[in-house]
Protein backbone atom coordinates (compact mmCIF):
# COMPACT_ATOMS: atom_id res chain seq x y z
CA UNK A 1 0.00 0.00 0.00
CA UNK A 2 1.39 3.36 -0.94
CA UNK A 3 2.11 5.93 1.68
CA UNK A 4 0.64 9.40 1.29
CA UNK A 5 3.80 11.22 0.22
CA UNK A 6 3.19 14.45 -1.61
CA UNK A 7 4.73 14.54 -5.06
CA UNK A 8 6.00 18.02 -4.27
CA UNK A 9 7.85 16.81 -1.18
CA UNK A 10 9.51 13.64 -2.33
CA UNK A 11 12.94 12.61 -1.12
CA UNK A 12 15.55 13.62 -3.68
CA UNK A 13 14.25 17.07 -4.53
CA UNK A 14 12.03 18.46 -7.25
CA UNK A 15 10.26 15.51 -8.84
CA UNK A 16 9.08 17.45 -11.85
CA UNK A 17 12.59 18.70 -12.63
CA UNK A 18 13.93 15.16 -12.26
CA UNK A 19 11.25 13.88 -14.63
CA UNK A 20 12.33 16.58 -17.09
CA UNK A 21 15.96 15.48 -16.75
CA UNK A 22 14.85 11.93 -17.52
CA UNK A 23 13.09 13.09 -20.66
CA UNK A 24 16.27 14.85 -21.74
CA UNK A 25 18.18 11.56 -21.38
CA UNK A 26 15.52 9.65 -23.29
CA UNK A 27 15.50 12.23 -26.09
CA UNK A 28 19.26 12.18 -26.44
CA UNK A 29 19.67 8.44 -25.92
CA UNK A 30 16.93 7.00 -28.06
CA UNK A 31 15.59 9.69 -30.32
CA UNK A 32 18.69 11.66 -31.33
CA UNK A 33 16.65 14.67 -30.27
CA UNK A 34 17.34 17.66 -28.09
CA UNK A 35 15.20 18.47 -25.07
CA UNK A 36 15.64 21.19 -22.47
CA UNK A 37 13.62 22.99 -19.84
CA UNK A 38 12.22 26.37 -20.76
CA UNK A 39 10.67 29.17 -18.77
CA UNK A 40 7.02 30.18 -19.01
CA UNK A 41 7.69 33.15 -21.28
CA UNK A 42 9.52 31.06 -23.87
CA UNK A 43 6.92 28.34 -23.64
CA UNK A 44 4.16 30.85 -24.32
CA UNK A 45 6.12 32.30 -27.23
CA UNK A 46 6.63 28.88 -28.77
CA UNK A 47 2.94 28.12 -28.37
CA UNK A 48 1.98 31.42 -29.94
CA UNK A 49 4.15 30.70 -32.97
CA UNK A 50 2.23 27.51 -33.74
CA UNK A 51 -1.19 26.90 -35.20
CA UNK A 52 -3.61 27.24 -32.29
CA UNK A 53 -5.80 24.49 -33.72
CA UNK A 54 -3.12 21.87 -34.28
CA UNK A 55 -3.79 18.54 -32.57
CA UNK A 56 -1.80 17.52 -29.52
CA UNK A 57 -1.33 14.11 -27.97
CA UNK A 58 -1.24 13.42 -24.28
CA UNK A 59 0.26 10.23 -22.79
CA UNK A 60 -0.21 9.40 -19.10
CA UNK A 61 1.64 6.72 -17.16
CA UNK A 62 0.46 5.76 -13.69
CA UNK A 63 3.11 4.50 -11.28
CA UNK A 64 2.63 2.66 -8.02
CA UNK A 65 5.25 2.03 -5.35
CA UNK A 66 6.47 3.76 -2.19
CA UNK A 67 4.51 6.70 -3.56
CA UNK A 68 2.22 6.87 -6.53
CA UNK A 69 1.04 9.28 -9.15
CA UNK A 70 0.59 9.92 -12.83
CA UNK A 71 3.22 11.34 -15.18
CA UNK A 72 1.79 13.00 -18.28
CA UNK A 73 3.58 14.10 -21.42
CA UNK A 74 1.76 16.39 -23.86
CA UNK A 75 3.17 17.31 -27.24
CA UNK A 76 2.05 18.45 -30.68
CA UNK A 77 1.03 15.50 -32.84
CA UNK A 78 3.32 16.72 -35.62
CA UNK A 79 6.29 16.49 -33.25
CA UNK A 80 5.21 13.01 -32.19
CA UNK A 81 5.18 11.94 -35.83
CA UNK A 82 8.72 13.26 -36.38
CA UNK A 83 10.04 11.60 -33.24
CA UNK A 84 8.31 8.33 -34.05
CA UNK A 85 9.93 8.34 -37.48
CA UNK A 86 13.33 8.92 -35.91
CA UNK A 87 12.78 6.15 -33.38
CA UNK A 88 11.34 3.57 -35.73
CA UNK A 89 13.41 4.28 -38.81
CA UNK A 90 10.26 4.61 -40.89
CA UNK A 91 9.33 7.56 -43.08
CA UNK A 92 6.96 9.97 -41.37
CA UNK A 93 4.42 9.69 -44.20
CA UNK A 94 4.32 5.91 -43.76
CA UNK A 95 3.36 6.02 -40.09
CA UNK A 96 -0.18 5.12 -39.08
CA UNK A 97 -1.95 7.07 -36.36
CA UNK A 98 -1.87 4.01 -34.10
CA UNK A 99 1.91 3.77 -34.43
CA UNK A 100 2.33 7.40 -33.45
CA UNK A 101 0.07 6.98 -30.41
CA UNK A 102 1.87 3.80 -29.39
CA UNK A 103 5.20 5.57 -29.67
CA UNK A 104 3.95 8.55 -27.66
CA UNK A 105 2.90 6.20 -24.88
CA UNK A 106 6.27 4.47 -24.96
CA UNK A 107 8.03 7.83 -24.81
CA UNK A 108 6.12 8.76 -21.66
CA UNK A 109 6.78 5.28 -20.27
CA UNK A 110 10.52 5.58 -20.86
CA UNK A 111 10.68 9.05 -19.30
CA UNK A 112 8.71 7.96 -16.24
CA UNK A 113 10.73 4.77 -15.82
CA UNK A 114 14.04 6.57 -16.30
CA UNK A 115 13.05 9.16 -13.70
CA UNK A 116 12.02 6.61 -11.09
CA UNK A 117 15.04 4.39 -11.69
CA UNK A 118 17.49 7.28 -11.59
CA UNK A 119 15.99 9.00 -8.56
CA UNK A 120 14.86 6.01 -6.51
CA UNK A 121 16.97 3.06 -7.67
CA UNK A 122 16.60 1.24 -4.39
CA UNK A 123 12.80 1.49 -4.50
CA UNK A 124 10.44 -0.62 -6.53
CA UNK A 125 7.65 0.75 -8.71
CA UNK A 126 5.13 -0.76 -11.08
CA UNK A 127 4.24 1.25 -14.16
CA UNK A 128 0.82 0.87 -15.71
CA UNK A 129 0.26 0.77 -19.46
CA UNK A 130 0.32 4.29 -20.94
CA UNK A 131 -2.99 5.93 -21.78
CA UNK A 132 -2.77 8.09 -24.90
CA UNK A 133 -5.42 10.54 -25.97
CA UNK A 134 -5.92 13.44 -28.31
CA UNK A 135 -5.59 16.67 -26.41
CA UNK A 136 -6.02 20.36 -26.85
CA UNK A 137 -2.80 22.24 -26.48
CA UNK A 138 -2.04 23.24 -22.90
CA UNK A 139 -2.45 26.74 -21.63
CA UNK A 140 -0.19 26.34 -18.61
CA UNK A 141 -0.05 24.58 -15.25
CA UNK A 142 -3.44 23.18 -14.36
CA UNK A 143 -4.97 20.49 -12.18
CA UNK A 144 -4.03 19.08 -8.81
CA UNK A 145 -0.41 18.33 -9.64
CA UNK A 146 2.47 20.32 -11.07
CA UNK A 147 3.44 20.93 -14.66
CA UNK A 148 6.32 22.46 -16.54
CA UNK A 149 7.03 23.47 -20.09
CA UNK A 150 10.00 22.12 -22.00
CA UNK A 151 11.22 22.16 -25.55
CA UNK A 152 11.91 19.11 -27.66
CA UNK A 153 13.56 19.82 -30.98
CA UNK A 154 12.52 23.44 -30.39
CA UNK A 155 8.83 22.56 -30.13
CA UNK A 156 6.88 23.15 -26.91
CA UNK A 157 5.95 20.13 -24.82
CA UNK A 158 4.54 19.87 -21.34
CA UNK A 159 5.30 17.48 -18.50
CA UNK A 160 2.97 17.08 -15.55
CA UNK A 161 2.93 15.09 -12.34
CA UNK A 162 -0.29 14.59 -10.47
CA UNK A 163 -1.52 12.45 -7.60
CA UNK A 164 -3.34 9.29 -8.63
CA UNK A 165 -6.46 10.74 -7.16
CA UNK A 166 -7.33 13.66 -9.47
CA UNK A 167 -8.74 15.56 -6.49
CA UNK A 168 -5.37 15.37 -4.80
CA UNK A 169 -6.57 13.33 -1.83
CA UNK A 170 -4.17 10.74 -0.50
CA UNK B 1 -1.41 -11.30 -32.06
CA UNK B 2 0.15 -13.53 -34.67
CA UNK B 3 3.93 -13.78 -34.37
CA UNK B 4 5.86 -12.16 -37.17
CA UNK B 5 8.35 -14.28 -39.01
CA UNK B 6 11.43 -12.74 -40.55
CA UNK B 7 13.11 -13.75 -43.74
CA UNK B 8 14.77 -17.15 -44.13
CA UNK B 9 17.94 -17.17 -42.08
CA UNK B 10 21.21 -19.07 -42.12
CA UNK B 11 21.14 -22.47 -40.51
CA UNK B 12 21.83 -22.48 -36.78
CA UNK B 13 21.21 -18.76 -36.43
CA UNK B 14 19.27 -18.25 -33.19
CA UNK B 15 15.57 -17.50 -33.24
CA UNK B 16 14.56 -14.47 -31.19
CA UNK B 17 11.32 -13.67 -29.38
CA UNK B 18 10.67 -10.00 -28.58
CA UNK B 19 8.07 -9.41 -25.86
CA UNK B 20 6.86 -5.84 -25.35
CA UNK B 21 3.40 -4.28 -25.22
CA UNK B 22 4.63 -1.43 -27.41
CA UNK B 23 4.57 -2.36 -31.09
CA UNK B 24 6.91 0.55 -31.78
CA UNK B 25 9.46 -0.76 -29.31
CA UNK B 26 9.21 -4.28 -30.74
CA UNK B 27 9.79 -2.89 -34.22
CA UNK B 28 12.78 -0.89 -33.02
CA UNK B 29 14.38 -3.90 -31.30
CA UNK B 30 13.68 -6.05 -34.34
CA UNK B 31 15.26 -3.51 -36.66
CA UNK B 32 18.35 -3.17 -34.49
CA UNK B 33 18.67 -6.96 -34.24
CA UNK B 34 18.49 -7.28 -38.00
CA UNK B 35 21.16 -4.61 -38.45
CA UNK B 36 23.45 -5.88 -35.70
CA UNK B 37 25.70 -7.79 -38.04
CA UNK B 38 25.23 -11.09 -36.20
CA UNK B 39 23.40 -14.16 -37.53
CA UNK B 40 19.76 -14.05 -36.54
CA UNK B 41 17.09 -16.60 -37.42
CA UNK B 42 13.38 -16.00 -37.22
CA UNK B 43 12.23 -13.06 -35.11
CA UNK B 44 8.93 -13.60 -33.32
CA UNK B 45 6.90 -10.97 -31.49
CA UNK B 46 4.50 -11.05 -28.56
CA UNK B 47 2.65 -8.22 -26.83
CA UNK B 48 2.70 -9.78 -23.35
CA UNK B 49 3.90 -12.79 -21.41
CA UNK B 50 0.87 -14.90 -22.24
CA UNK B 51 1.36 -14.47 -25.96
CA UNK B 52 5.06 -15.20 -25.47
CA UNK B 53 4.30 -18.55 -23.82
CA UNK B 54 2.20 -19.45 -26.84
CA UNK B 55 5.08 -18.66 -29.19
CA UNK B 56 7.50 -20.68 -27.05
CA UNK B 57 5.11 -23.63 -27.14
CA UNK B 58 4.88 -23.58 -30.93
CA UNK B 59 8.36 -22.55 -32.07
CA UNK B 60 11.99 -23.20 -31.17
CA UNK B 61 13.38 -20.00 -29.65
CA UNK B 62 16.91 -19.45 -28.38
CA UNK B 63 16.67 -15.83 -27.15
CA UNK B 64 13.86 -14.02 -25.34
CA UNK B 65 14.01 -10.24 -25.01
CA UNK B 66 11.27 -9.19 -22.63
CA UNK B 67 9.89 -6.03 -21.11
CA UNK B 68 8.77 -6.16 -17.47
CA UNK B 69 5.69 -3.97 -17.13
CA UNK B 70 3.05 -5.35 -19.51
CA UNK B 71 -0.70 -5.92 -19.28
CA UNK B 72 -2.20 -9.43 -19.13
CA UNK B 73 1.04 -11.13 -18.08
CA UNK B 74 4.16 -9.27 -16.97
CA UNK B 75 7.70 -10.10 -17.94
CA UNK B 76 8.40 -11.33 -14.42
CA UNK B 77 5.45 -13.72 -14.64
CA UNK B 78 6.71 -14.91 -18.02
CA UNK B 79 10.18 -15.57 -16.63
CA UNK B 80 8.69 -17.50 -13.71
CA UNK B 81 6.63 -19.61 -16.09
CA UNK B 82 9.72 -20.33 -18.16
CA UNK B 83 11.51 -21.56 -15.02
CA UNK B 84 8.86 -24.25 -14.67
CA UNK B 85 9.48 -25.78 -18.09
CA UNK B 86 12.50 -28.00 -18.50
CA UNK B 87 12.56 -27.61 -22.28
CA UNK B 88 13.02 -23.86 -21.94
CA UNK B 89 15.85 -24.09 -19.44
CA UNK B 90 18.52 -23.12 -21.99
CA UNK B 91 16.63 -20.23 -23.58
CA UNK B 92 18.69 -17.08 -23.06
CA UNK B 93 16.67 -14.44 -21.23
CA UNK B 94 17.34 -10.72 -21.66
CA UNK B 95 15.25 -8.05 -19.94
CA UNK B 96 14.71 -4.71 -21.69
CA UNK B 97 12.84 -2.40 -19.35
CA UNK B 98 12.49 1.17 -18.17
CA UNK B 99 12.60 -0.27 -14.65
CA UNK B 100 16.22 -0.65 -13.64
CA UNK B 101 15.69 -0.71 -9.88
CA UNK B 102 18.00 -2.80 -7.74
CA UNK B 103 15.20 -5.08 -6.55
CA UNK B 104 14.00 -5.73 -10.08
CA UNK B 105 17.53 -6.56 -11.23
CA UNK B 106 18.03 -8.98 -8.34
CA UNK B 107 14.70 -10.62 -9.07
CA UNK B 108 15.70 -11.00 -12.72
CA UNK B 109 19.01 -12.57 -11.76
CA UNK B 110 17.12 -15.13 -9.68
CA UNK B 111 15.04 -15.94 -12.74
CA UNK B 112 18.04 -16.86 -14.85
CA UNK B 113 18.22 -13.57 -16.77
CA UNK B 114 21.55 -13.21 -18.53
CA UNK B 115 21.48 -9.49 -19.30
CA UNK B 116 19.43 -6.51 -18.15
CA UNK B 117 19.13 -3.56 -20.53
CA UNK B 118 17.56 -0.32 -19.34
CA UNK B 119 15.41 1.76 -21.66
CA UNK B 120 16.27 4.11 -23.17
CA UNK B 121 19.16 2.38 -24.86
CA UNK B 122 21.26 3.23 -27.85
CA UNK B 123 21.04 0.82 -30.80
CA UNK B 124 24.68 -0.18 -30.35
CA UNK B 125 23.83 -1.57 -26.92
CA UNK B 126 21.52 -4.12 -28.53
CA UNK B 127 24.20 -4.94 -31.10
CA UNK B 128 26.69 -5.57 -28.29
CA UNK B 129 24.20 -7.78 -26.44
CA UNK B 130 23.63 -9.92 -29.51
CA UNK B 131 27.32 -10.04 -30.36
CA UNK B 132 28.18 -11.25 -26.88
CA UNK B 133 25.49 -13.91 -26.83
CA UNK B 134 25.49 -15.33 -30.34
CA UNK B 135 28.13 -17.62 -31.82
CA UNK B 136 30.49 -15.99 -34.25
CA UNK B 137 29.78 -16.87 -37.89
CA UNK B 138 32.29 -19.13 -39.60
CA UNK B 139 35.39 -17.23 -40.67
CA UNK B 140 34.77 -14.28 -38.36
Amino acid sequence: MSSPISLQHLPGGDALAALGDALVRVAEGSLFAWAEPCDAARFEALLAARDAGEPWLSASVAFVGPFEGIATLSLPEALAVDLCASFSGLAAEDLAADQVRDFTGELANMACGAWLTHSYRSERFDLRAPVVSTAVRPEGATGAGASAGMTLNDAPIRLALSPTDPAGRS
Amino acid sequence: MEPVSAEAAPEAAPNILIVDDSATMRAMIKRVAALAGVPVGTIFEAANGQEALGVLDRHPVQFVFTDINMPVMTGTELLRAMQDREEWRDVVRIVISTDGSDSRRMEAADLNVRMYVEKPFRPEVMRDVLSNLTPAPAGR
